[in-house]
């Protein structure tokens, strides 16, 4: 018998164990076909996943998903996609599973949010009332945060920070690029989207330039001192790349102050680069939607009740995933679909009249430094007063003098986990 | 069902019981094991990571337990290490396959 069957068959008994606390539930279930309404904008790692679960959760909710996008291209593992490991093809996912598990998905762009009368506006789909709102916007970049990248510089300079044409555009740059060339990534400073992300992108890259064009050299330009899983990056680089790869911190004078697009430079305190591809990855904020409902603060991100999820600055709107400060738990995408499945059953038990419980939530991210060489970093996070912090004791990085066999086998877990998640998220 | 992630399914069979939202020990039940599914699938997906098919309660618990105190392991005991004996207790009468 398959686990499928004995978990329904389970979760059927809980149901009549419990039969007290349902039966006083039942009849309101039973008195009108929909219950509550709730809305929902992003469908990505968040927002899809807290539109399936809600729906399954209590299928009396009407949920509707605003996304602007037809199909969505997944970040995770994006950066594969330099080193010719994977297709941008196998980072597409449609909207179709998630239709088919009851939740109305409507293509297009929430351009408002009216906090006070409940309603969200879109570009042209009209209004759409709410009695509770997700806000799963992922990030935005903050435009003006880095003097002379605006939305034409991202044409010379990728950021490639939102997986899709950006993603394609920096692969065709470093394609076109002669051997011996200079690589920059620039990275930004804490907060932002996926912590480890620059530096596997960094191994990616690297990846591609020592099979095809061995002279060439890779720059980091930091604007921090230290980065995630620093140690174990950077013995993998020695390893794989030799010295292919350099590092420059912050205090080394790594931060890139301002790029001019036009002439190709890149410049820092004290040194000015006009690299053959510049990847440049700007200071982001929560996704603007944020800003129009009212939920961001002045960080330019979503403070939330690490138990709901709900903000403190609106009733009634709940935000997670990239945009929600998170304290303790990062920017990932394993992070938004764990908040997203608790976010559900929260707000499930709040339109029933019944409070939110707190919880511990876990994130892993694997990260690939080349083919069968993966490293993660896991963590367990709880409630403590407004924040959620790291339970002592727990979580941290592969250790660093593990045998290499752990470096093949967490490789070949990240890719079951990307095929696992995507397959939770959008069916 | 076959091939069906647990965390969907997870939440349609929550969804036939409701009981997640209007009775306490079933939400909390259901919000300590919600990471789980993120890496650790059902049915027949193909997949290297252990997958929770036909595990008892007692054996999730003390495999979670063992995980605590193993360091010849991926990430699992960077995991267990953030649960109480109390909630892997929860987590694994939760997940774990009822005897036939
Ligand atoms: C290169 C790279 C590598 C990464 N690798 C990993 C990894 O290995 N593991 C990991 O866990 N995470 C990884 N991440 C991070 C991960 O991609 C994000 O943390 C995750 O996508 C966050 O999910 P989210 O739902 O908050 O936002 P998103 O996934 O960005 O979803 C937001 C959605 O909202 C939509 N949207 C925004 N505003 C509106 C609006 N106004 N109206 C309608 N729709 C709107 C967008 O179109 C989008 O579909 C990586 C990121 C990058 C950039």
């Amino acid at each position: 018998m398959t686990r499928s069957y004995a978990l329904t068959r389970r979760r059927m008994l809980a149901a009549s164990g419990a039969s007290a606390a349902f039966a006083a539930a039942a009849p309101a279930l039973l008195a009108s076909e929909t219950k509550a309404r709730v809305v929902v904008v992003g469908g990505g790692f968040g927002g899809a996943t807290f539109a399936r679960f809600l729906r399954a959760a209590d299928p009396t909710i009407e949920v509707t998903l605003i996304e602007q996008d037809r199909s969505y291209v997944a970040c995770p593992f994006s950066n594969l996609v330099f080193a010719g490991m994977r297709e941008l093809d196998d980072q597409t996912f449609t909207y179709q599973g998630v239709e088919a598990s009851g939740v109305r998905v409507v293509t297009d762009r929430a351009i408002d949010v009216d906090a006070a009368g409940k309603v969200v506006r879109t570009e042209s789909s009209g209004e759409f009332a709410y009695d509770r709102l997700l806000l799963a916007p992922g990030i935005d970049l903050n435009w003006g945060a880095l003097p002379g990248y605006d939305e034409a510089a991202t044409e010379q300079m990728p950021h490639a920070w939102k997986a899709g044409p950006q993603t394609a555009l920096l692969k065709d740059q470093l394609e076109a690029m002669d051997d011996g060339g200079l690589v920059v990534i620039g990275a930004p400073d804490n907060p932002f989207r996926c912590p480890p992300g620059p530096y596997e992108r960094a191994s990616m890259i690297a990846h591609y330039l020592k099979v095809y064009k061995p002279k060439s050299k890779l720059l980091i330009l930091d604007a921090k001192d230290k980065f995630s899983k620093q140690g174990l990056f950077q013995q993998g680089w020695d390893a794989l790349y030799g010295d292919m790869i350099e590092w420059v911190g912050l205090s080394a004078g790594g931060q890139v102050v301002s790029v001019d697009a036009k002439s190709g430079t890149v410049n820092t305190d004290f040194d000015s680069y006009t690299p053959a591809v510049a990847n440049i990855i700007p200071p982001q904020k929560a996704g603007v939607i944020a800003e129009r409902a009212g939920v961001a603060d002045a960080s330019g991100w979503c403070p939330i009740d690490p138990i709901s999820f709900e903000s403190p600055l609106q009733p009634d709107i709940h935000v997670l995933g990239d945009a929600s400060i998170a304290n303790a738990m990062p920017k990932s995408a394993f992070s938004a679909n764990a908040q997203a499945k608790v976010c559900a059953i929260q707000v499930a038990r709040l339109l029933n009249g019944n409070e939110a419980l707190a919880t511990t939530l876990a994130n892993t991210c694997y990260s690939i430094i080349g083919p069968d060489y993966g490293i993660s970093i896991a963590g367990v996070f709880k409630p403590d007063g407004t924040m959620l912090k790291e339970v002592v004791g727990s979580g941290g990085v592969s250790p660093i003098d593990a045998p290499q066999q752990n470096r093949v086998l967490e490789a070949q877990y990240a890719d079951d986990w990307f095929r696992i998640i995507t397959h939770e998220v959008f069916g | 069902m076959r091939g069906v992630v647990v965390g969907a399914l997870l939440s349609v069979s929550l969804g036939v019981s409701g009981a997640l939202a209007s009775d306490a020990s079933t939400g909390a039940a259901a919000l300590l094991s919600a990471s789980c599914s993120g890496c650790h699938t059902g049915g027949d997906v193909d997949t290297s990571i252990p997958k929770l098919d036909g595990y008892s309660a007692d054996q999730i618990r003390d495999l979670l337990t063992g995980f605590q105190t193993d360091d010849d392991v991926t990430l699992m005991n960077r995991i267990a290490r953030g649960y109480t004996a109390e909630e892997i207790g929860i987590i694994a009468e939760y997940l774990g396959t009822k005897a036939e």
